[in-house]
């Protein structure tokens, strides 16, 4: 650990901060820490919430609340991930270098993710500036009619510096799976092949799951339960879901990618089905944001269709208020749930540009056009969006239909909000990756 | 046989401040086997990026030409046109060999053919012929990583050769190999290029390698300061260039372009 620091402030104090990848980190944790701390202090705000005439549905907006920051964890997680790898990218070299020169593996350790580690702390503490930003519009949007005001969406330091450290764990816990990934030796950085085995356990797991949440919801509907317990079990039915999703997503992935592969007739296409069947586990968390998002869409679809069907004659002001109020927050959650998946694909999509320069090289030389490279790669991340996104919101559907009943699930609000987010999700991570050409072109005629 | 096919005229390329190539002439003939040779930093990858079209020139030309064929001056095209031209009329052979790791041996030799519009099933029916007289029968279905260098270079030298390119371009091919691999992977490329009435321009910096032949070539400081095929440009220090014909059989003569 002495040898690391010692070396530390010559390795790192003049190349850290430059280029571009070093600024994308950056941004990407700024955006995240951004849009984390303001969905955190909307829930601390509804927390402490309590306008006269709302009395008990407070409860409501706050659970709600919750279930939409708990949502957004994965979408900001995958981001923190995703930019963790790319800074990580920037010093393979640097690495087996050292490790030539006989630095130990704990040396090696902390100086490959002291670097991403800086940049993530850089750019954590300029979120709070675009916290501070963002909290002007979002604290004047109506809930029960009156905004929730910028005073109460401020969260006190001690929160704030929790939510920026959880960021920075995301960050450390990516990048040291990273490191795992790969083997530094003083010849240079290789992939470690890791064994690639069929997942078995994680299949026999996600049926018991999907067994034990079918019976959840049923028992949510013949059982007259609390509204806390139901609550909780919904919550459990949500994390379940994910879990389903994110054991069938991986499959998913593998099994488009071995028939696309098959039926490839253009060089294109059989580039693009071997990057997904080379990396399902990979391509596969790029598409996870927006099955995630589609999956909770069913959830939030269904609740703002029964809110509209309720007899709104019998209803408190603040009741009747309800239903627009939850389209309000289902809508803020699932914008703020696409920029972070925009931002995570982007960087993703760097990182891979990155890791195949010398390949992107080589084909640009063969004479493959730049533009061909970049449709290669955007076929690569969007061929699995669509279907995976598509098997989510399916599985949504069965989950909630129990609950609201089939005539529900299927009304013209749940179908709309559902295919709205499969759409609009995959056309904002496609129109995303078009900002990564130039990179693509950068690197095939790098030569 | 004594047509140009390559000609440079005034070369010169400039990064920032560094002139890499200062002033370079050069008629490269058909079916001749150059080698390119100097210092690090002499600037031979650059002449061979310069001639290939991948980078663009500061001032001067290139043209591609040849027997019964229409000149076209390469450092005019526009980046797009210069991808089409290597694609159509060029081969390349990388000292890493540069294959792509997610397809298997036949797919990255295929792949050069349906760049050019060759449907797969074609490609790689020929991929897999050119494969097999390379010596690699039994590995077409195998990942890049599970083959040896000198077996990833022959993949790299079928890829170069799927679209019956005029020239290859090969930069330091045998520079990771030993002695023993590097020899076999000459023999293939010569046998692939030349020894089928192909040209071939291959950077080096191992005299031996550059004795296997026709023509070499040396570059200093961004000039050519000897060539073998003009010795007034200075002393010749190398040893005799190889002859071409009728030494190895080419077996070839089953793949169909």
């Amino acid at each position: 650990m002495r040898t690391a620091l010692t070396v530390m402030p010559l390795l790192l104090s003049r190349q850290t901060f430059a280029g571009v990848p070093a600024m994308l980190t950056m941004l990407a944790f700024m955006a995240s820490a951004s849009l984390f701390l303001l969905v955190t202090g909307g829930l601390w705000a509804f927390l402490h919430w309590n306008p006269p005439g709302v009395g008990e549905l407070a409860e409501v907006y706050r659970i709600l609340a919750g279930m939409a920051t708990v949502l957004l964890i994965i979408p900001a997680a995958s981001l923190g991930m995703a930019s963790a790898k790319l800074s990580a990218r920037r010093h393979d070299e640097r690495l087996s270098t050292l490790s030539l020169m006989g630095a130990g593996t704990a040396t090696i350790t902390v100086l490959a993710i002291a670097e991403p580690l800086i940049l993530a702390a850089v750019g954590l503490i300029a979120g709070i500036g675009g916290y501070y930003l963002l909290l002007v519009p979002v604290s004047q949007i109506p809930f029960q009619g009156a905004g929730l005001g910028f005073e109460n969406m401020m969260l006190p330091l001690w929160l704030t510096a929790c939510v920026l450290a959880v960021l920075l764990l995301i960050c450390l816990i990516s990048t040291l799976t990273g490191l795992r990934r790969v083997s530094i030796s003083p010849l240079g950085v290789r992939a470690r092949a890791l064994d690639r085995r069929f997942p078995v356990g994680r299949i026999i797991a996600a049926v018991v799951i999907a067994v034990m949440l079918f019976a959840g919801v049923t028992v949510v509907r013949m059982v007259s339960l609390s509204q806390g317990v139901v609550m909780i079990i919904l919550l459990s039915v949500v994390a379940g879901g994910f879990v389903i999703i994110n054991v069938l997503g991986v499959l998913t992935v593998r099994l488009i990618a071995h028939l696309r592969a098959k039926r490839a007739r253009t060089a294109e296409k059989l580039i693009a089905a071997r990057m997904l069947s080379d990396e399902p586990k990979q391509y596969w968390r790029r598409s996870a944001g927006i099955a995630m998002t589609a999956f909770t869409a069913t959830f939030a679809g269904t609740g703002v269709a029964l809110m509209q069907t309720a007899d709104t004659s019998h209803m408190s002001p603040s009741e009747a208020l309800l239903g627009g109020d939850v389209l309000t927050g289902v809508l803020l959650t699932l914008g703020i749930s696409f920029v972070l998946i925009t931002v995570s694909a982007v960087l993703n999509q760097a990182v891979d540009i990155y890791d195949r320069r010398d390949t992107y090289e080589t084909l640009g030389a063969a004479g493959m056009q730049p533009a061909t490279m970049h449709r290669i790669n955007v076929a690569a991340v969007m061929t699995p969006i669509v279907w995976v996104s598509a098997i989510a919101a399916s599985i949504g559907l069965l989950l909630v239909a129990p609950l609201a009943g089939f005539a529900m699930v299927t009304s013209p609000v749940t179908m709309g909000i559902m295919l709205a987010s499969i759409v609009l999700g995959a056309l904002i991570v496609r129109a995303g990756l078009s900002l990564t050409r130039p990179l693509t072109g950068r690197m095939a005629l790098a030569a | 046989m004594n047509t140009p096919i390559l000609t440079a005229h005034a070369l010169t390329k400039t990064y920032q401040s560094t002139q890499a190539l200062a002033g370079i002439d050069l008629d490269v003939t058909e079916g001749e086997a150059l080698a390119v040779m100097g210092a690090s930093g002499s600037g031979k990858t650059t002449l061979l990026h310069a001639l290939a079209g991948i980078i663009p020139i500061t001032s001067g030309a290139v043209t591609l030409a040849g027997s019964g064929r229409q000149a076209r001056e390469i450092s005019s095209l526009g980046a797009g046109k210069r991808t089409d031209l290597r694609r159509g009329s060029f081969g390349f052979v990388f000292q890493q060999g540069l294959l792509m790791p997610e397809l298997t041996a036949k797919e990255n030799v295929a792949i050069a053919a349906m760049l050019n519009g060759t449907p797969r099933r074609e490609a790689e029916r020929s991929a897999a012929a050119w494969l097999e007289s390379l010596g690699l029968a039994g590995h077409l279905d195998k990942r890049i990583g599970q083959l040896s260098g000198g077996q990833q270079q022959r993949v790299a030298i079928a890829r170069s050769q799927m679209n019956d390119p005029l020239v290859t371009f090969a930069d330091e091919p045998t520079g990771a190999l030993d002695s023993t691999t590097s020899a076999e992977v000459l023999d293939v490329l010569l046998r692939s290029t030349v020894k089928r009435g192909r040209t071939l321009i291959m950077v080096t910096h191992d005299a031996q390698v550059a004795a296997t032949c026709s023509r070499v070539v040396t570059l200093s400081d961004g000039r050519i300061t000897h060539d073998t095929a003009h010795p007034a440009h200075g002393h010749p220090d190398h040893a005799q260039p190889a002859t071409a014909s009728g030494a190895v059989s080419t077996g070839f003569a089953h793949i169909q372009h």
